[in-house]
């Protein structure tokens, strides 16, 4: 069944494609907004449904409710207006009473209606002339008047009559009042229209009596001959005022209350489901249409009625068909149980039979599962028998991997034993190594001391060939001296050889002069004696002076030679100076590779440290991989004894044809 | 009567007596200054320049045939000559010596004469000879001019 819940459908947009849910939801809208008085969008909904729907159910029933509408529609316009209607369609109008679920008739029904629909108020106006004559007494216009303006024409007279009424006391009070202002007022000067400003003081004086009149002495006097027939003449007034007033009420109780009474006994008997007799009131005014509504509601609430009987026996028909395709399909499904009883007992080679109708496809995913099962039972019986025998094996290998972790772990702890012995003898290195860097500074300080001191020898030696070199000089000048000596020597060594040629001379002269020579001969001789000994001096100078040079020569010689060591010496110096320099930088290299040997032992004593620990953990885990090994082997065996239950478990399933 | 001679050295430290008085002069010769003059006999050196004169000079010690030393003076030292006249002072030459010793006085009674073992070559050119301690041969000038 359909819901009833109002989707949010556009009223006036005929949906091209509009299903029947949707027809039937729109016809429940028009109907409830006809029921709500809003005639004029349900018409709109009625003709939407008829034009989208024109050969269905749901079109059929909105032409109808549209029939329903429309000749209160014109009831409204003019009881002569539904004449006309029946005197033209008189036919069409019989045969839609006598046969209503006849298509033909519904459609030539729905070509008058939708005509009629077109243009309402057109044809109404061109068919039938508002204008038409009809009789018009003030009470039949007074029906005729809607219900607001009679409520306003009765206030009106109303208001008239207590206007007239409070007027004429409003004259009379104003006499007392104005005599007790002539006495306190001074008039002014007079203007011509006298009577028009007593007329305006009176009218200020009935709205409150609050206006102060200056008025002149002559105006006054007019006003008090004005006073008493205007009294008068205001208690006349009022009372016909008051007659008109009770006749205005009598006629409101005529024209609205008996209307209502009517349609309240109207809507009570359709509460009740009596809804055959349509209600007659004569009336233009809004009464006139709610009774009007009121004849449509009632109609289109018998149709609905209708359309819900003929779909109540066609869901009851609908409900019959559905138990006896249930009860089919419960005796194929116990056949079907039956077939495959087989497989609850685990046999597997079981199959169903497979029919062309929906339990044939449940068979078919039987068989195709119950196949998928075998294969699967097949497959587990080999594997079981596979870890059975695996399993077996395996045993073996994992007891003698327990066996070998077990060594392992030995073997690591010994490792350890040796890993610390390296790192003392490591220590051992890093001691020996700074000691051995201390000796090298200090051969390094000592080599530069014996490196200052051969500068100072080196120093010395140049002073001492500068030295040499000084005396070599000297004594090649002391040479040359001893020459000149000799050659002196030579030539007073001549000059005595001379002396004594002439000594000997004067002696032969002597002897030659006899004996008168006497003297002069003593004289030569001792010249003579003389001259020898300066021969004998000289030639022992010049011995002395041979001796000296020969001396002065080995001299220079022994000089030479000694220049020549010094200079030899002082080259070995430099070398030893050099020699030495190249041992204090090895030594500072010496000395810088043994503080990298200590940083090296330092580093190798930490790394030690490090495999140390490093060994001591994997000592752990091989003795944890030991004991995992025996728990694995363990575990295999309670895997075997596993196997062999799923072994025998999967015997129960006959999975191959016996 | 004493006769006074000059006492003179030659080779062999053969110690010659020359009587003063034919003695014209000492005096040395440089070897430059006896010029030699071919084909004449081996005994003279040369002739000299003395006092303007060409003369003579002879070594004497070759002239008595004295062996030639082996330590002799080398040929470059200046030469001791004597210039010698004879009794009629009409012959000079030059006596090459090795040593002049000095003047010394011989008496007449100091004269000996030569022993007989002495060389008869040479004996006819000594007068005799003076025991003075050692043996002082005296030459008789005129005798030195006998050259064969």
């Amino acid at each position: 069944m359909p819901s009833f819940t109002p989707t949010p459908i556009p009223a006036y947009d005929p949906a091209p494609l509009i299903t029947e849910d949707q027809f039937l939801d729109l016809l429940m809208q028009a109907s409830s907004l006809q029921q709500a008085g809003e005639e004029d969008a349900a018409i709109a909904l009625y003709q939407t449904l008829a034009t989208t729907d024109p050969e269905g159910q749901y079109g059929a029933m909105a032409r109808k409710a549209l029939e329903a509408i429309d000749p209160m529609l014109d009831a409204t316009d003019s009881d002569a207006t539904i004449l006309d209607m029946a005197a033209m369609d008189q036919a069409a109008m019989d045969q839609a009473a006598m046969d209503r679920a006849s298509m033909d008739a519904a459609m030539r029904e729905a070509a008058v209606i939708d005509a009629a629909i077109a243009n309402p108020v057109a044809n109404f106006r061109s068919s039938h002339p508002a204008s038409r004559p009809r009789p018009q007494g003030f009470r039949q216009r007074f029906v005729d008047l809607p219900v607001r303006q009679k409520q306003w024409l009765g206030f009106g007279v109303s208001a008239a009559a207590s206007l007239l009424g409070s007027l004429g006391l409003g004259v009379l009070m104003m006499g007392s009042v104005q005599s007790q202002l002539d006495s306190i007022r001074v008039s002014s000067a007079a203007h011509s229209s006298a009577p028009l400003q007593a007329q305006q003081s009176n009218s200020e004086a009935a709205r409150g009596g609050k206006s102060v009149a200056v008025a002149p002495q002559a105006i006054e006097a007019i006003n008090q001959k004005l006073w008493p027939q205007l009294a008068i003449q205001g208690a006349g007034i009022g009372a016909l005022i008051l007659t008109l007033q009770a006749l205005m009420t009598l006629l409101l109780i005529r024209t609205i209350a008996a209307p209502l009474t009517q349609l309240n006994q109207a809507a009570q008997s359709l509460a009740q489901g009596r809804s055959d007799r349509p209600l007659d009131i004569d009336s233009a005014d809004e009464l006139g249409r709610l009774a009007i509504a009121f004849n449509q509601m009632s109609t289109n609430l018998n149709a609905s009625t209708n359309c819900m009987e003929q779909l109540v026996m066609q869901n009851e028909q609908d409900v019959e068909a559905q138990r006896q395709e249930a009860e089919r399909m419960q005796k194929r499904v116990i056949e079907l149980l039956l077939e495959i009883d087989g497989a609850r007992q685990g046999n597997l080679t079981v199959r169903a039979r497979v029919t062309d109708d929906e339990m044939g496809s449940v068979a078919d995913a039987f068989n195709s599962t119950v196949a998928s099962l075998q294969g699967l039972v097949l497959q587990v019986q080999e594997v079981a028998l596979q870890v059975n025998q695996k399993a077996a094996a395996s045993d073996q290998s994992v007891g003698a991997l327990a066996e070998v972790a077990a060594q392992q772990a030995q073997s690591m702890t010994e490792a350890l034993e040796s890993v610390k012995e390296m790192s003392t003898s490591i220590q051992d290195v890093a001691a020996t190594a700074a000691q051995a860097a201390s000796i090298s500074r200090r051969a390094s300080a000592a080599a530069d001391a014996g490196g200052d001191a051969m500068e100072q020898t080196v120093l010395s030696i140049n002073g001492l060939r500068g030295s040499v070199a000084e005396t070599a000089k000297k004594v090649k000048r002391l040479t040359e001296s001893s020459q000149e000596i000799s050659k002196i020597v030579g030539l007073i060594s001549e000059v005595s050889a001379k002396t004594n040629l002439l000594a000997f001379n004067a002696s032969i002269e002597a002897v030659r002069a006899g004996e008168h020579g006497q003297g002069f001969r003593i004289v030569a001789d001792e010249v003579r004696r003389l001259a020898e000994q300066v021969t004998h001096a000289t030639q022992e100078i010049e011995q002395l002076v041979s001796g000296i040079q020969l001396e002065t020569a080995e001299v220079l010689t022994m000089m030479e030679q000694g220049t020549e060591q010094v200079i030899t010496g002082s080259d070995l110096v430099d070398n030893t100076r050099t020699t030495l320099a190249s041992l204090v930088q090895t030594s500072q290299e010496i000395d810088s590779l043994l503080q990298s040997i200590s940083a090296s032992t330092t580093s190798q004593t930490a790394a030690s440290a490090a495999v140390s620990h490093t060994m001591q953990s994997v000592a752990i885990l091989a003795q944890g991989s030991s004991d995992e090994s025996i728990a694995v082997s363990e575990m295999l065996r309670q895997l075997l004894s596993v196997a062999n239950q799923l072994q025998h478990s999967v015997t129960q399933f006959q999975a191959q044809p016996s | 009567m004493a006769t006074e001679y000059l006492d003179l050295q030659l080779r062999q430290q053969l110690r010659i007596g020359l009587p003063a008085l034919a003695i014209a002069e000492v005096l040395q010769l440089k070897p430059g200054q006896i010029c030699p003059v071919p084909e004449v006999n081996p005994l003279i050196l040369g002739v000299t320049n003395w006092r303007g004169k060409l003369l003579w000079s002879l070594n004497l010690s070759d002239l008595l045939s004295l062996r030639l030393e082996a330590a002799s003076h080398p040929s470059g030292d200046a030469l001791t000559a004597v210039v010698l006249s004879d009794s009629t002072a009409e012959r000079t030459v030059a006596c090459v010596v090795s040593k002049l010793l000095g003047i010394v006085e011989v008496s007449e009674n100091q004269i000996q004469p030569l022993p007989a073992q002495f060389p008869l070559g040479i004996r006819h050119r000594f007068r005799g000879v003076a025991r003075l301690g050692s043996p002082l041969l005296l030459l008789d000038p005129d005798r030195i001019f006998q050259i064969q």
